[in-house]
């Protein structure tokens, strides 16, 4: 029943995207929104995450 | 104020409420998705309006990051609250205190978490009182602040009392949705106007940036980790995004939309914060960053825009402090006040409920108005950050109930008694009395706000380790291991298979009105209903289904505490010694509903489940799996079609329930303790069955053997064909004995016919002479049955091999003179108009046979003094005979089937079913054909049999 696979996504995250991605936001040059990016490229993948799901109510 | 911005407030006011009921009543998916996802903005929509400006101004980016930790509990829901969803549709709590004392078990439980819960949360009342005292100090004058205040008190009281008093959950919920909605405008609205009033566009706004260092001061040193751990960890805990989550008014669907439309609004209001902090910067107005949301438009002489963000933040302050002192109130008197309560000698019993959480609400606000006006030097962020720590302790004990079964109540009580005391003294305390200078000097760290990020994470730390500590060297209870295994995130909620003192549902009423009174009947009947059960019901499953249904719903109404005590008074599970299996009723219907959840192994398994489930379903004998208790588990497709009894209805019932003879058929045979029975012969209805039944046990595992499985084979078809068998020997010894008899009395007959014409020479014109020529006549007689007895029984074994020419006259009468040997009694006359000269091709013993059954058949079925009339006609290659009676004729549904085996009109016991088979498998060795119809020819009752035999 557990979602492996949200696991091994949230292990993915912590491990390797979100150091890289957190550099890229704050680098010194870059603009300031860059931290937004990130998040709304979060969001994103929450929204094609939960696209997948299968409903057991439709 | 300015009059502009009062009728900005209010046009804002009538404007979000107006959206909010125009989406809802859209019903558009999206358009729910959104409405869902701005209440639950607007659960934390003061942090975001003002809190957020003020963090960005200490912290920079740690805003950013603590947003995104504040909303990832959301994006990672399926791990988190999807496993609490599918506990609370079996077991439904109200509360998070619910949820927690359900897990950890015992009042103490409940008050502990209670009061950290509350205690938690007075700092976020505080924000919202100190978010609607600044916009009463800056847009009214100071003799007008303290009765708007009070106004505003009046006010929220009053809100409460309207909405326990209506839907409390729909009405909170368009509050605070289009609370919401007026955030997510003011926000934008105010950031277009700062952009371009004070920067002149965003190309500006990026070179003033640039210029300013401002993203320099953004990335400065911070204490992230604490802001970003505790704004995680507390998101889990706040009272409104559990309840909002967990709701079942919440489809989920609308619960999964959290994972994207949530952080997406979180974003858009996170977005515009910089900016209007920069043009605060550099508009330098005389108030605090939390402020500018309003400010910021006033000093640009926007008074729409102003007023647009005083009533985003007048409603965001209003609807959270009712939903939350509604919330934490019915905590409190599910914790501290309903557990004790008797609720049998309450008349009203919502009604008082209802007022009891008005008066705690009320408390709570009042509580909280006080405090208001003791503490001061502290902001709106300060007050997020102490409640999001206090409210950081409850989290440990909330992920440990779904993913670590090992942790006791004790380890959370102490943990959490820990790390809420830690809180409350270095933290909570010195906002009132400051920090403690001799602590400070001999420890180099200060108490309070200052030194927030140690303290908030040394409270949590302390809090995990004690937990573990306390759990790792205690032992727990079996009550608290079985609900520790239940909570957990991948477990299946399945009661054991245990029995109730009820038998019936009215008995169930009668129970639960000891602890309820009048209300029992309405709550049975409105499980009933959940459950699509009927009145009726006294299957042991199903009982255990309404018993699980009634417990979740009280559970809604009184709280997990309460609920638990009344069961147990009402409706207490029958003590056993043995360990209780699970319900397998119960975990069939509920892989059945959810397997399409399972994944990976468990989804294999499931399959194979299926497909052994469909193979026992299939197989052609019945198959019968009984439970300790008597409880029929199992019931397959051939076991219905032999009882009659569907599946649905006997799954679940106890062997008691199920009707007459099987009840006794089953019971007898696990009485009789004998590994199987032979044809046992049933009376179902007014026919005889017969049914071999054996039971299954397994040699190697006998404490299988707990759960019988009976296999019933129905062997009425094979016990008939032996019956018939044995009745076609009987009569075939008999005809041989006839045939020897017949023989035997051939010789003193002769004898006798030689004596009796002497006799008459002798005597021609005497009386005697007239004796004996009448003895003569009954002679012949005689000897012409014996000749039909000989010949009929040498034809009795003799094959259809060669056909000849027969007189069918002759075969006719001699098969009446037969019959009338046995049917002397009856008085039924054969009229015979076949013509003497009609021949047909057979074989004559063969007919004999087949006129025999055809005459008695309708001897049988005509009425005394009735007549059997017997036609025939030539059709050219054919000789059609007709045989027509005048009895009941036979049934228009059995009529295209009489030619079949053991298919007869007569009544049981009367006919064997097997005479027209026997004349239908004759007559197509004879080449020739049978029919029935009935009404007879030219008649309206009765029935004809017409025979076509060859002629040539």
């Amino acid at each position: 029943m557990l979602n492996y696979r949200l696991v091994a996504a949230l292990t993915l995250l912590c491990a390797a995207v979100f150091p890289m991605a957190t550099q890229w936001a704050m680098e010194p040059s870059g603009s300031w929104f860059r931290p937004f990016v990130v998040w709304a490229l979060m969001v994103f993948s929450g929204y094609v995450v939960q696209r997948q799901r299968v409903w057991d109510e439709s | 104020m300015n009059p502009e911005t009062l009728l900005a407030v209010i046009g804002s006011l009538a404007v979000g409420g107006f959206s909010a009921e125009f989406l809802l009543r859209l019903k558009h998916p999206m358009a729910n998705a959104l409405v869902f996802n701005l209440t639950l903005v607007a659960g934390s929509g003061v942090l975001m309006a003002m809190g957020g400006m003020e963090l960005a101004g200490r912290y920079g980016y740690t805003l950013v990051i603590a947003m995104i930790a504040f909303t990832l509990i959301f994006l990672f829901s399926p791990l988190i609250f999807f496993p609490l969803r599918r506990l609370v549709e079996v077991i439904k709590f109200a509360t998070l205190v619910d949820f927690l004392t359900f897990r950890y078990r015992g009042g103490a439980v409940a008050k502990m978490t209670c009061v950290c819960l509350v205690a938690a949360s007075m700092p976020l009342f505080l924000a919202q009182f100190f978010a609607l005292r600044s916009i009463v100090e800056f847009n009214l004058s100071p003799q007008l602040q303290s009765p708007v205040m009070l106004a505003l008190v009046v006010l929220i009281g009053l809100i409460v009392a309207r909405a326990i008093r209506s839907d409390t959950a729909s009405y909170l919920s368009r509050m605070m949705a289009s609370a919401g909605l007026l955030l997510v405008l003011a926000m934008g609205a105010t950031v277009w106007l700062c952009i371009d009033s004070v920067f002149g566009g965003v190309d500006a706004m990026n070179q003033w940036v640039e210029r300013s260092g401002q993203t320099a001061i953004l990335r400065r040193e911070s204490p992230a980790y604490s802001i970003i751990s505790i704004f995680l960890v507390a998101s889990f805990a706040l009272p409104l995004n559990f309840n909002l989550l967990i709701s079942n008014q919440i489809s989920d669907r609308l619960s999964s939309s959290t994972a994207y439309v949530y952080p997406l609004l979180t974003l858009l209001l996170c977005i515009p914060v910089l900016p209007i902090l920069w043009a605060g910067s550099i508009l330098e107005p005389t108030f605090p960053p939390q402020d500018y949301l309003y400010v910021l438009p006033a000093v640009l002489e926007s008074e729409i825009i102003s007023g647009l963000g005083t009533a985003s933040i007048l409603l965001l302050s209003l609807s959270l402090l009712v939903s939350l002192s509604i919330m934490l109130s019915r905590m409190i008197l599910n914790s501290f006040v309903l557990p004790d309560k008797n609720f049998y000698r309450q008349s009203e019993l919502d009604n008082w409920i209802a007022q009891r959480i008005t008066l705690s609400s009320l408390l709570l606000i009042v509580v909280a108005l006080l405090l208001d006006t003791i503490v001061a030097g502290l902001s709106v962020t300060d007050f997020y950050l102490i409640g999001f720590a206090g409210l950081a302790q409850l989290t440990p004990g909330m992920l440990a109930a779904l993913y670590l079964p090992s942790v006791s109540r004790r380890g959370f009580l102490i943990g959490l008694i820990a790390g809420i005391s830690l809180w409350f003294a270095t933290l909570v305390l010195p906002v009132f009395s400051g920090s403690w200078s001799g602590f400070e000097a001999y420890t180099g760290v200060a108490l309070g706000m200052e030194n927030w990020h140690i303290w908030s994470i040394e409270a949590l730390l302390v809090n995990i380790l004690l937990c573990t500590l306390f759990s790792s060297f205690g032992k727990m209870d079996d009550e608290q291991a079985s609900y520790a295994r239940l909570c957990m995130a991948d477990n299946v909620y399945v009661p054991a298979r245990v029995r109730l003192d009820q038998v019936s549902v009215d008995e169930v009423k009668l129970s639960l009105q000891k602890s309820l009174g009048d209300s029992a009947a309405s709550e049975v009947d409105s499980a009933l209903d959940e459950l699509g059960l009927n009145a009726s019901e006294r299957r042991p499953a199903a009982l255990r289904q309404l018993r699980d249904q009634l417990s979740a719903s009280l559970n809604l109404r009184f709280g997990v505490l309460a609920a638990h005590r009344v069961m147990q008074q009402t409706l207490p599970f029958r003590p056993s010694i043995e360990k209780q299996p699970d319900d397998i009723y119960l975990i069939e219907s509920m892989l059945a509903i959810h397997g399409g959840r399972l994944t990976g192994l468990a989804s294999e398994l499931n399959k194979l489940r299926v497909h052994h489930r469909e193979v026992l379903d299939n197989l052609p004998i019945g198959l019968i799996a009984i439970a300790q208790s008597g409880e029929i588990l199992k019931w397959n497709t051939a076991i219905a079609d032999y009882t009659q009894i569907d599946k649905e209805v006997a799954i679940g019932s106890a062997i008691d329930e199920l009707a007459q003879p099987w009840q006794s058929f089953i019971d007898d045979f696990l009485a009789a303790d004998t590994p199987a029975q032979d044809s046992i012969k049933l009376l179902v209805g007014d026919q005889a069955r017969w049914f071999n039944i054996q039971r299954s046990v397994d040699k190697n595992q006998p404490e299988l053997g707990a759960d019988r499985v009976l296999l019933v084979e129905e062997q009425t078809q094979s016990m008939m064909l032996m019956q018939s068998y044995m009745e076609n020997e009987r009569l075939a010894s008999i005809g041989r004995l006839a045939a020897g008899v017949a023989h035997e009395i051939g010789n003193p007959l002769t004898g006798i016919a030689c004596i009796a014409q002497n006799l008459r020479y002798q005597r021609e014109q005497t009386p005697i002479g007239k004796s004996a020529t009448q003895i003569l006549s009954q002679t012949d007689r005689i000897d012409r049955i014996v000749k039909s007895l000989i010949n009929f029984s040498r034809g009795d074994s003799a094959q259809c091999e060669s056909l000849e020419t027969v007189q069918l006259r002759k075969i006719i009468d001699e098969a009446i003179d037969l019959l009338s040997l046995s049917y002397s009694q009856r008085r039924v006359e054969f009229i015979c108009t076949v013509d003497p000269l009609l021949h047909v091709q057979s074989d004559p013993q063969q007919l004999i046979q087949v006129f025999l059954n055809l005459f008695g058949n309708a001897l049988d079925a005509s009425p005394d003094d009735a007549s059997v009339t017997i036609a025939a006609e030539s059709l050219g290659d054919t000789v059609e005979v007709a045989i027509s009676d005048s009895g009941a004729g036979v049934d228009e549904n059995i009529q295209h089937r009489v030619f079949e085996p053991f298919v007869t009109s007569k009544e049981p016991g009367e006919g064997t079913g097997l005479g027209l088979w026997v004349v239908f498998n004759l007559m197509t060795d004879l080449g020739g054909s049978v029919s029935l119809t009935s009404p007879a020819r030219d008649s309206d009752r009765g029935s004809t049999a017409v025979m076509r035999l060859p002629c040539k």
